[in-house]
């Protein structure tokens, strides 16, 4: 452990290797017994067999997916506790994620989405916009952690009344149901096409948070003080918000809501990087996706033939995390 | 005393003309008939004629959804709710266990007779419906017709289709459920000709299977369910997904029109000839 928290590039070499270790059990899990290694050769030779369509078709998409999406929700949970410098802050639990759920929500069921593949992310983006604007303008800096999580209750309770609302209203006779899908997130049944249309608003709000490393180490001095060390404090905030909106809006619109990453991973990975919230945002990226493709492997261990969302997993997970944390920081509360 | 005396023979006089109303009923044909859902709608529409019939579901009118669309003609429409139903005063409510429970319960309460269709799970089950609901309509005669016309038309489909080898099928709607065992659906693949590989699979009635194992299963036919088709849900992703644009060519996916399968009836044998001379 101290060898790993005195040298950086070891940790993140570390959580590499087990994200690729995952990445790989998470092709060779699946509901059809085939063998992996036939499928990726044939994939190779560019022959179509039952094993590559399986491989490439359904497994590759669905890896890709978790890995992606974790990696973004961790490393946007980093980059919300260390703007609002609240250990409760995730882009889930202050509705940020719901926020994403409905404008993806509007654009998919309404036929936006076939208009250009790009509409479908940035209805995400929009919405995920929208939740912080209404959070960062309800929550003054360094409040206290009461006044975060009610505030995202709140917005959370909006977004979830919209969703359910939209879908209401929207064309399909199966789309009351499928409200279950955008508030506990799943990765079943994605294609290739689902990560070429997230894939470049989540790079994209991968490399904007990391930009602000250095101005999140700054701000845990105060604002005051990252402000006279020359840090632009308003330009940088918005380049966060910027980021965690770009990257949250586009992995939820293909993948729903998935709650509790941002929370646990940053938590678990803060003593590993020195307290050190630059460092912090790119090892949650990799513990993110650990967490996600691990959790995305039990849902399909566990569930058979009828799925089961991947939010149940991480919420069973991340829920008592959350009281513990909760039981923890009890200090601040009054 | 004398205004309780009164109320006693108003009351006596209510029960008189409530068990001569019920003898009526069970002396003649129902001549009010309502039904709560498309599937009674149906069978009620093949059975009695139109004077007899008080109200209808709406979907009966659907021409996409319903094999008697052009049958309703005049008669009034409901939407399976039970205040819809009371001012028609039916002498005879219809309705499926599935359909509208709550309007049934209250009917019931009120007095109205209601009688709940079986929902059957094969072609016999469906000979037997057919003989039960005509009991009640006072049809009978029609009703042993309807089941021997039935009868004729899959014998007639089968024979046309003899010389054809069977083809491996299996049914795959929105939101990735198939049917296998133990129901209608099964029966009619099998008469038209075809083998289930659901139930070859051990699937029990309805069942969601994931996009993996219908892919191993390498059916020659896949039977899709595009009634309600839209492109912008979740559940047709499983339909539309490019796994099964791959493994199936368009040629080999087929598309049996909703109103001969949307409700067990007569109707099956018609979707059998279209299965078997499709083979």
């Amino acid at each position: 452990m101290n060898a790993l928290r005195n040298s950086p590039a070891a940790l993140n070499a570390l959580l590499i290797l087990a994200t690729m270790v995952c990445f790989v059990l998470s092709l060779g899990t699946g509901s059809a017994d085939v063998s992996v290694g036939k499928g990726i050769a044939d994939a190779y030779r560019g022959v179509t067999s039952m094993e590559s369509l399986i491989v490439t078709e359904l497994r590759l998409p669905r890896a890709l997916l978790a890995l992606l999406i974790g990696g973004t929700l961790g490393m946007a949970g980093a980059a919300l506790q260390g703007m609002l410098r609240n250990p409760l802050a995730e882009p889930g639990i202050i509705g940020v994620s719901n926020g994403a759920a409905l404008g993806a929500v509007v654009m998919f069921y309404f036929g936006f989405a076939s208009i250009g593949w790009y509409l479908l992310p940035l209805g995400g983006l929009l919405g995920a916009c929208l939740a912080v604007l209404c959070l960062v303008l309800l929550v003054p800096h360094n409040s206290n952690v009461l006044t975060l999580i009610l505030a995202g209750i709140a917005i959370n309770a909006i977004g979830s009344a919209l969703i359910a609302l939209a879908l209401n209203f929207a064309p399909s006779p199966y789309a009351m149901q499928e409200i279950v899908y955008w508030l506990l997130g799943s990765v079943t049944n994605r294609s290739l096409h689902d990560v070429a249309i997230a894939l470049p608003f989540m790079a994209i709000g991968w490399l904007m948070m990391l930009r602000c490393g250095s101005f999140l180490e700054a701000l845990t001095l105060g604002e005051d003080t990252a402000q006279s060390l020359g840090f632009n404090v308003r330009r940088l905030r918005w380049i966060l918000v910027g980021g965690v909106a770009a990257s949250i809006g586009a992995a939820v619109s293909v993948s729903g809501n998935i709650g509790f990453v941002g929370l646990v991973v940053p938590h678990v990975l803060r003593p590993l990087v020195g307290y050190s919230p630059r460092r912090l945002l790119a090892v949650s990226f990799w513990g993110g996706a650990i967490l996600l493709l691990l959790a995305d492997i039990v849902v399909q261990l566990l569930s058979h033939g009828g799925e089961m969302k991947l939010g149940v997993v991480t919420a069973l997970v991340g829920g008592p995390f959350f009281l513990y944390l909760i039981l923890r920081t009890r200090s601040y509360w009054s | 005393m004398f205004s309780l005396r009164l109320f006693l023979v108003f009351l006596f006089a209510l029960g008189m003309a409530h068990t001569a109303n019920a003898s009526d009923i069970t002396a003649q044909k129902p001549q009010r008939i309502a039904s709560l859902g498309l599937c009674t709608d149906q069978i009620l529409l093949m059975l009695v004629d139109a004077s007899r019939i008080a109200t209808v579901n709406h979907q009966a009118t659907d021409p996409v959804a319903s094999y008697m669309a052009k049958a309703v003609g005049n008669i009034p429409l409901n939407y399976g709710s039970a205040e819809e139903i009371i001012p028609l005063h039916p002498d005879l409510v219809i309705s499926t266990s599935f359909g509208s429970p709550d309007a049934v319960r209250v009917l019931k309460k009120l007095g109205y007779r209601v009688e709940l269709m079986p929902l059957p799970t094969s072609i016999e089950g469906i000979r037997e419906m057919l003989l039960q609901v005509g009991q009640w309509f006072g049809e009978t005669e029609k009703a042993k017709a309807l089941i021997a016309e039935m009868d004729q038309k899959i014998i007639a489909a089968q024979q046309r289709n003899q010389h054809k080898p069977p083809l491996r099928a299996i049914i795959y709607s929105p939101n990735g459920y198939t049917i296998g065992n133990g129901t209608v659906e099964n029966d009619i693949l099998q008469h038209a000709g075809y083998r289930n590989l659901a139930a070859e699979m051990g699937v029990q009635h309805f069942q969601q299977i994931s996009l993996e194992t219908l892919v191993t299963t390498t059916p020659d036919r896949i039977l899709i369910d595009n009634y309600a088709y839209n492109p912008n849900s979740l559940a047709y992703s499983y339909i539309n997904h490019p796994v099964v644009r791959h493994m199936i060519p368009n040629e080999n996916r087929m598309y049996v029109p909703s109103q001969l399968r949307d409700c067990a009836g007569p109707q099956v044998a018609d979707e059998i000839a279209w299965l078997a001379d499709r083979r």
